[in-house]
């Protein structure tokens, strides 16, 4: 007992210490099901762990013949590479017009918080209702003034998917909006004075100091909102259900529905998690060594 | 230190699937009860109790768990928790596996297969010689619809087929006074009461969240979806091509909303929008509450026959489930089955009853609505029987086949992806 606390309460070892919860939780709810479930990929394995036998490659195999696999990466994609531009551009050029410490502006930045304290899926039923073609006020509102027919956001091919970027967008631009405005809020104002002498105006400040200086804060929102964006599922699951035509099936998804509802294929569902995996490190990967690098750090 | 480490990692992965790879055996072991259940241990215990019941009929499934929880002289207590049915699919499949599942439980006979055949529930073989029940008061197809190798793996709790619900006051202002018998009448009544202008539609062809409606009438024309073993999946055909055909010719005419769900077909007419819609008993509840003039009439027929799915609500146990939760869980079935109650059921919430001396009641039969909803012995069909992806076939085949010819898709090549996608379906 003696040798353990010498051991572990030694100054260069007490940090570990400290550590140790969050380490046993991420090893508990992370570690654990992420081998798991890499594990579980290579095995044909329904939910009720019936009839449980390897699988070798056939649940990878399976994917890239699934028509409904490869759909659901594509819409992943588009939604993903929609989505994250438009939130950093939405949380960007917010937070360069409200980054001074006024009244007016903390009031807004307050209230442009509101949606990403707000449940998802209740943001989801309120949308759902709003944009709803029987029932909801924009589409009469749209009807009643502009004469456009009545439109159903959420159930026409080529309306859904904008429809859900859009939503995901409004909800989640106020996150980025926060971060960047600290960023910027930590931006020396002695560069600015000095542009303002060089005879730059607030364009020039904004492209020539605000965006190069925020360039660590900025890569933070675009890795967190790119994984983020990969992994959409509940604005999906509560306002679509993955219609109309599956224009809207992402891949977690569909992983979701593979695994807990009939055909129940657990061995599936991972093995497409395990692509998820791989497709997030592709895209995330370079995007954080390119704005990462070592001069940068 | 390196190595050790990864050697204790994947003794813990392989520890983790393995322990619960065993759990899902002894489940399956535990389904062999072995000797008589004594009824008499039911005495004092507390059951859980999951279902989908959302709608007005949940709020009668209250009053009879809160009646049954006041009344039953074995001090048994019945805890209910009503969740949406999608909830209820994806919270059961794990809570089975994990052995955390409620004594009692609803499913439909297209889950029986699939926790059946996994061996996650128990069967209610012995029901019958424990309770005393009369086995031959209860409807055939009722009991058969939920059995899988002769096996009893639900029992009956209330069943259903497909009816064409009419608003009346829509057809006297269209001038029409026939209510149509034919899929052919149907869509060119639907042309008749649709008015844009007043946001009228006169025909409401759900694509999701609602009865498959479309697997009716193809099998009402002649086609199939499943071979009669269930193995091939025969979608493909001139009955389904006929089906979608006119499907789409309701659809191109404006004459039904698209992309609705069940729900909001169910919203449409209750705001007197929707001229005809198929659907289950259910619905009469919450059209009456809206004070909608609305009429029931059998599904119509196609070129071959008159037909509509069938589909029963069950009760389900988990295998491995205690004498004493088992006992108390067969208690409220016999509540549930005797006979007063069973007619409550019927004449409150308008389902059809599935035993006899129910069904040949007086006041049962004096219901013009019951009288309707119990047609189900004329043109009931049990669909997918002992096959496991049947909810699928409907949730992931059927309905984004019609969904995609109501958005003005190809019918045929919308035929030919949903019989690409059963044949996968089927080979998983």
């Amino acid at each position: 007992m003696k040798k353990f606390k010498d051991f572990w309460f030694r100054q260069d070892k007490v940090a570990y210490v400290f550590l140790m919860p969050s380490l046993v939780i991420l090893f508990v709810f992370a570690f654990i099901p992420l081998i798991s479930s890499a594990v579980i990929a290579f095995m044909h394995m329904d939910i009720f762990f019936s009839d449980v036998h390897p699988a070798g490659l056939t649940n990878f195999i399976n994917a890239f013949k699934d028509g409904r696999f490869l759909n659901a990466i594509k819409n992943t994609l588009v939604f993903a590479l929609i989505e994250m531009p438009l939130q950093i551009l939405a949380g960007l050029l917010i937070a360069n017009l409200l980054s001074h410490n006024s009244f007016f502006n903390k009031l807004c930045r307050s209230v442009f918080f509101i949606p990403v304290v707000c449940a998802m899926s209740a943001i989801g039923v309120v949308f759902s209702l709003l944009l709803d073609g029987n029932i909801g006020m924009v589409p009469y509102l749209l009807s009643k003034f502009f004469g456009v027919r009545d439109i159903s956001f959420f159930r026409e091919a080529q309306w859904a998917m904008p429809t859900v970027i859009i939503m995901t967008v409004w909800k989640n631009f106020g996150y980025t909006m926060s971060i960047l405005i600290v960023g910027i809020q930590g931006i020396s104002q002695d560069y600015y004075e000095a542009a303002r002498m060089d005879g730059a105006n607030k364009v020039d400040e904004f492209f020539y100091i605000t965006i190069p200086q925020l360039m660590q804060s900025l890569g933070f929102c675009i890795i967190t909102n790119l994984i983020g964006s990969l992994q959409v599922f509940d604005q999906v699951y509560v306002t679509t259900g993955g219609g109309p035509q599956r224009k809207t099936e992402t891949l977690v998804y569909y992983i979701y529905k593979t695994g807990f509802s009939q055909p129940y294929d657990l061995g599936y569902a991972c093995a497409m998690s395990v692509l998820l995996l791989i497709v997030i490190l592709i895209l995330s990967v370079p995007v954080y060594l390119r704005i990462f690098r070592p001069e940068e750090r | 230190m390196k190595r050790r480490i990864t050697k204790l990692t994947a003794l813990l992965v392989a520890a983790a699937t393995m322990t619960s790879m065993g759990a899902g055996s002894a489940f399956a072991e535990s389904t062999e009860a072995e000797g008589a259940l004594d009824l008499s241990k039911a005495k004092g215990v507390t059951i859980q109790f999951w279902n989908s019941f959302t709608g007005s009929d949940g709020d009668v499934l209250r009053e009879f768990v809160d009646r049954f929880n006041e009344t039953n002289e074995d001090g048994i207590t019945v805890e209910m928790d009503i969740m949406p049915g999608d909830t209820l699919t994806e919270k059961l499949a794990p809570a089975l596996t994990a052995g955390t599942a409620p004594a009692l439980f609803s499913i439909h006979d297209m889950d029986v297969a699939n926790y059946a055949g996994s061996g996650s529930v128990e069967s209610f073989d012995d029901y019958f010689d424990v309770t005393g029940a009369d086995k031959d008061d209860f409807m055939e197809a009722s009991l058969t619809g939920l059995q899988l190798d002769g096996h009893q793996w639900a029992f009956p709790m209330e069943w259903y087929t497909q009816y064409l619900y009419y608003n009346k006051d829509l057809f006297d202002a269209a001038g029409i006074t026939e209510v149509p018998d034919t899929w052919e009448e149907f869509a060119d009544t639907a042309a008749k009461i649709t008015d844009p202008d007043k946001k009228v539609y006169g025909a409401g062809l759900c694509v999701s969240g609602g009865v498959p409606w479309m697997n009716s009438m193809i099998i009402s024309n002649g086609g199939a979806v499943l071979s009669e073993d269930g193995k091939t999946g025969t979608l493909s055909s001139d009955a389904t091509k006929q089906t979608l055909d006119l499907i789409k010719k309701i659809a191109d005419n404006g004459d039904t909303p698209i992309g609705n769900t069940g729900a909001d077909l169910d919203n449409l007419m209750s705001a007197d929008q929707l001229g005809m819609v198929v659907n289950g008993p259910w619905m009469v509840n919450g059209l009456k509450e809206n004070e909608i003039n609305f009429g029931v009439a059998p599904i119509p027929q196609g070129t071959a026959c008159r037909a509509g799915i069938t589909e029963i609500t069950a009760f389900a146990m988990p295998a491995g489930i205690s004498e004493e939760q088992k006992a108390a869980a067969y208690k409220f079935i016999s509540f549930w089955n005797d006979k007063d109650n069973s007619k409550e059921w019927s004449l409150r919430n308008g389902f059809p009853p599935y035993q006899k001396s129910v069904a040949e009641d007086a006041d049962i039969q004096a219901d013009e609505l019951i009288s309707t909803f119990s047609k189900i012995s004329d043109y009931g069909v049990v669909f997918g029987q002992g096959c496991d992806v049947t909810a699928a076939i409907n949730s992931d085949v059927l309905f984004p086949m019609v969904e995609t010819v109501i958005g003005g898709g190809d019918a045929q090549k919308a035929m030919d992806d949903a019989q690409a996608a059963l044949e996968a379906l089927l080979a998983k």
